[in-house]
């Protein structure tokens, strides 16, 4: 698999695959994310992923560009994407009674139910996470119920809400303002600052939307919402 | 020693910053930390810290703070007044307050940002994913993750004891650019330069852009020519680093810094170099940036720039004034007294 390595000023080195959102090059991408993590390089400060990149975040006082370069060739041209962390499916439970479920339903020329039905109808992978802390960019989504964003934005939209902006699905983490439309919201907290696991998502995983009642919503939500076994 | 300070007056904005915070950078949580690491070290380091204990970054002045208990302060960064019971006191300069001082700042005359550190090890903050810095989108770190407000009172433990230094030279090239109105930055292009035309290249280095008032610590919004796209503006979201310069359709460049978002999808032309971007921390609206092109082969010299950066803000530490301060409870006829010894140790 193709690839370039491109320098962002002097403390952050990206490695590019082919710009698209493909499972294959994300999943390597993941794996070789990953096996940076795992080597607890010094002068390495952080590895992030998204679709298509990997990026290191160094200091040259303390590991040279050319070891970097070495040591990331070295990993880009062996893990294989199937050396990416196999992850358990991660259920997420929705309760389906967002605000734009009829503008979506209308938009896309079918009933409500029929959205929720195809909205929960596959497994999706999250790609990358980003925008906010614990948003995921999730890929999969029935393309016959992708709506175009809000006109004009919400200037807030409460954490936990299931949206929809094109052909792109997803949740949102904190209290935001945004432009996606409104579908059904989550109890579970996907991000949770003072929890030892902050996060719920991460790159990599699949997840699947289950629909829930208004009384199962109320009973996560007060379970703590970090858990959810159907 | 307990040191307490109670905020009288926040001015614009002020919050507890730190190195920043990595550890969420792959879960979509902005780094954050300070703006001007340079006056941020150098505080830490002026009143005797540890690199990386945090501080106030104070934008734009007009700030008072009363303090409760002796505190070891140092005030760095933009040109401001600073007064210490209606006197004048210096910035890069450590100072003994005592229980009933009060410190403030007055408007900013060059630069925009201030740092305050607090001689100590800080007690009643939050840590999250290793920093203290405040991140007031995830509502992490700082004093509950907000800005800090009129009665918030931070409290310290004294490591050391009273200190006695001073910045004597001002010979970074910081210095200069701090009260310049045209603020250069060396830029290292990509890694989407092409995505622009060649004399979008051209412009971008040979204009000068004005920042805007709707800059803040989230990226600064540049005016001025635009620059050129071949074609679209967008691309599939990848990371952006600090002084990471956007290129979003209008042309006009954005260049990112410590509350960024971690992924984006406008194009990037190049990234300010690290040792630069204290210079843009310190720009105010109506100031122009011009940006510099430098070389990939170039970046070992910005290295060994930071390197000699490190080594003076950390021989400021080594050099010890410092000097043993005792703290004694005295009962004059009926009446408690506080009283404290210090030692100055002769350089």
């Amino acid at each position: 698999m193709n690839y370039s390595i491109k320098w962002l000023g002097d403390r952050m080195i990206c490695i590019y695959f082919e710009e698209k959102i493909d499972e294959f090059i994300n999943k390597k991408v993941n794996a070789i994310k990953n096996r940076l993590i795992q080597m607890e390089l010094q002068g390495v400060d952080a590895v992030t992923s998204t679709y298509h990149t990997i990026s290191v975040y160094y200091d040259a006082l303390e590991i040279s560009r050319e070891k970097l370069v070495e040591i990331i060739s070295d990993q880009c041209d062996t893990v294989l994407p199937n050396q990416s962390l196999d992850s358990n499916l991660l259920i997420i439970p929705i309760l389906y009674d967002g605000e734009d479920l009829d503008r979506v339903a209308t938009h896309c020329g079918i009933t409500r139910e029929e959205v929720v039905n195809r909205h929960c109808g596959t497994d999706y992978r999250i790609y990358m996470l980003g925008f906010s802390p614990g948003f995921p960019y999730f890929g999969g989504m029935d393309p016959s119920i992708a709506t175009p964003r809000l006109k004009s934005p919400r200037m807030k939209i409460k954490a936990g809400s299931v949206g929809i902006a094109d052909k792109q699905t997803g949740i949102y983490p904190i209290d935001s303002p945004g432009g996606w439309n409104l579908i059904g919201r989550t109890p579970l907290k996907l991000f949770d600052p003072l929890d030892q696991c902050p996060f719920l998502l991460y790159s990599g995983q699949t997840v699947r939307f289950v629909p829930i009642d208004s009384i199962e919503f109320e009973r996560i939500l007060l379970a703590g919402g970090r858990t959810y076994a159907c | 020693m307990h040191a307490k300070i109670e905020i009288i007056n926040p001015g614009i904005q002020c919050s507890i910053q730190d190195h920043g915070r990595y550890g969420g950078l792959d879960y979509g949580v902005s780094q954050s930390g300070v703006m001007d690491v340079f006056a941020y070290d150098y505080a830490n380091s002026i009143v005797g810290n540890l690199s990386g204990t945090p501080a106030l970054e104070i934008l734009g002045g007009s700030f008072k703070a009363l303090v409760h208990e002796p505190v070891v302060i140092c005030v760095t960064g933009a040109i401001t007044e600073m007064k210490i019971n209606s006197v004048q006191a210096r910035l890069w300069e450590s100072y003994l307050l005592n229980r009933g001082d009060q410190v403030e700042l007055k408007s900013c005359q060059s630069g925009i940002r201030n740092y305050m550190a607090i001689q100590g090890t800080w007690s009643g903050i939050d840590k999250f994913l290793n920093s203290y810095s405040t991140d007031e989108k995830a509502k992490i770190g700082g004093l509950s993750g907000r800005a800090l407000k009129r009665g918030d009172v931070l409290s310290a433990i004294w490591t050391k004891g009273a200190v006695k230094r001073n910045l004597t030279t001002y010979v970074d090239p910081y210095f200069k650019q701090l009260t310049s109105k045209v603020k250069e930055v060396r830029v290292l292009l990509g890694p989407q330069e092409d995505a622009f035309t060649s004399i979008g290249i051209d412009t971008f280095f040979n204009c000068e852009y004005e920042m805007t008032t709707t800059s803040n610590r989230m990226g600064l919004r540049l005016k001025g020519q635009a620059v050129e796209h071949i074609e679209s503006p967008d691309i599939l979201s990848d990371a952006i680093p600090f002084g990471a310069i956007q290129i979003p359709g209008d042309g006009q460049p954005i260049i990112m810094m410590a509350d960024r978002q971690t992924t984006g999808g406008y194009t990037k032309i190049g990234t300010v170099v690290s040792t630069d971007l204290p210079v843009l921390a310190q720009a105010r609206p109506g100031d122009f940036i011009r940006f510099i092109r430098i070389g990939q082969h170039e970046l070992e010299k910005i290295d060994l720039e930071r390197a000699r950066r490190q080594n003076q803000i950390r021989q400021k530490k080594d050099k010890t004034e410092i000097i043993s301060s005792k703290q004694f409870m005295v009962n004059v006829k009926n009446q408690h007294y506080e009283l404290l010894v210090e030692e100055l140790e002769s350089v």
